[in-house]
């Protein structure tokens, strides 16, 4: 019987698709019963999903030009 | 237009192992942003660029002797990896990347009873989904700093694989560490994210 600190432990393998099929039922049915581990988890996951929504920084031409002038001094 | 990843494995790579400029400029556009964050995660803001120029340094001497035995952009992450974290251990003189790696217990040790229970269970957050709590700007820049503040192989890690979409095999091979170090250090990237998060939703501060 898994223990709510143990969920907290498997959640990444849990929301990654690495549990095998008898510790992904278990760490289901704990949730179905738990309700501090039911918010964990949607807490969780909502955490990870808001911080892959953060901007991503361009990438401008100077950079770019800057590599081939670097190329060039080294070669 | 930047290039997909498909277009460079596929239709650049010829062109790219006779060191074609044109292509290899394609190529620099296409996946600076990813080798950028990527050194960030190791190296930190104040000289990531500076490492990110010399790995293409490194990749443009080493393009016509690649063999293709990974992808080509987990090779070049993997030569900014080894730059970054080269540079890593010259900035920080004597200290021991591991000494980056951890920071020893889960930030959730001391919320369960002996019985291995919460003592008082998490609250919950916003109703309307993630991007609701996006809209809160110091929620943002907490995260951001938080991110940036973890031990540097958990950010790697984390940014290989949830910001930028890598498998473990591939980010084993970037990172050159085994496969249950990334899964751990994934996960306590998260777990400090999760924590610092729900610190927030709770009190207004980072």
């Amino acid at each position: 019987m898994l223990k709510c600190k143990d969920v907290t432990e498997q959640a990444s393998a849990y929301i990654d698709g690495e549990l095998g099929f008898f510790e992904g039922l278990n760490y289901r049915f704990h949730l179905a019963i738990c309700k501090h581990c039911q918010t964990f988890s949607q807490n969780f996951q909502a955490g990870i999903e808001m911080i892959k929504m953060l901007p991503k920084e361009e990438i401008d031409q100077d950079r770019v030009d800057a590599v081939q002038r670097r190329i060039k001094d080294n070669s | 237009m930047q290039d997909s990843t498909a277009t460079i494995e596929t239709e650049l790579l010829p062109r790219l192992l006779e060191q074609d400029e044109e292509s290899f400029n394609r190529l620099v556009k296409a996946y600076y942003g990813a080798m950028l964050a990527l050194a960030r995660s190791i190296v930190g803001d104040a000289i990531c660029d500076e490492v990110v120029q010399e790995a293409w340094v490194s990749i443009y001497r080493a393009l016509p002797k690649f063999e293709g035995r990974s992808s080509l952009k987990t090779w070049i992450l993997r030569i900014t990896a080894n730059e970054a974290k080269t540079r890593l251990r010259k900035e920080s003189r004597s200290i021991s990347l591991d000494q980056f790696e951890d920071r020893g217990e889960s930030l959730l040790a001391g919320r369960f009873k002996d019985d291995g229970h919460w003592h008082a269970g998490p609250s919950s957050w916003h109703e309307d989904g993630p991007e609701s709590l996006l809209i809160n700007g110091e929620m943002r820049d907490c995260i951001e700093h938080t991110l940036h503040h973890l031990p540097a192989m958990q950010q790697a890690v984390f940014e290989l694989k949830d910001l930028s979409g890598n498998s473990f095999d591939e980010i084993c091979n970037i990172l050159d560490i085994s496969s249950s170090n990334a899964r751990v250090l994934l996960h306590r990237a998260r777990i400090s994210l999760f924590g610092k998060i729900e610190h927030f939703q709770e009190t207004g501060q980072c």
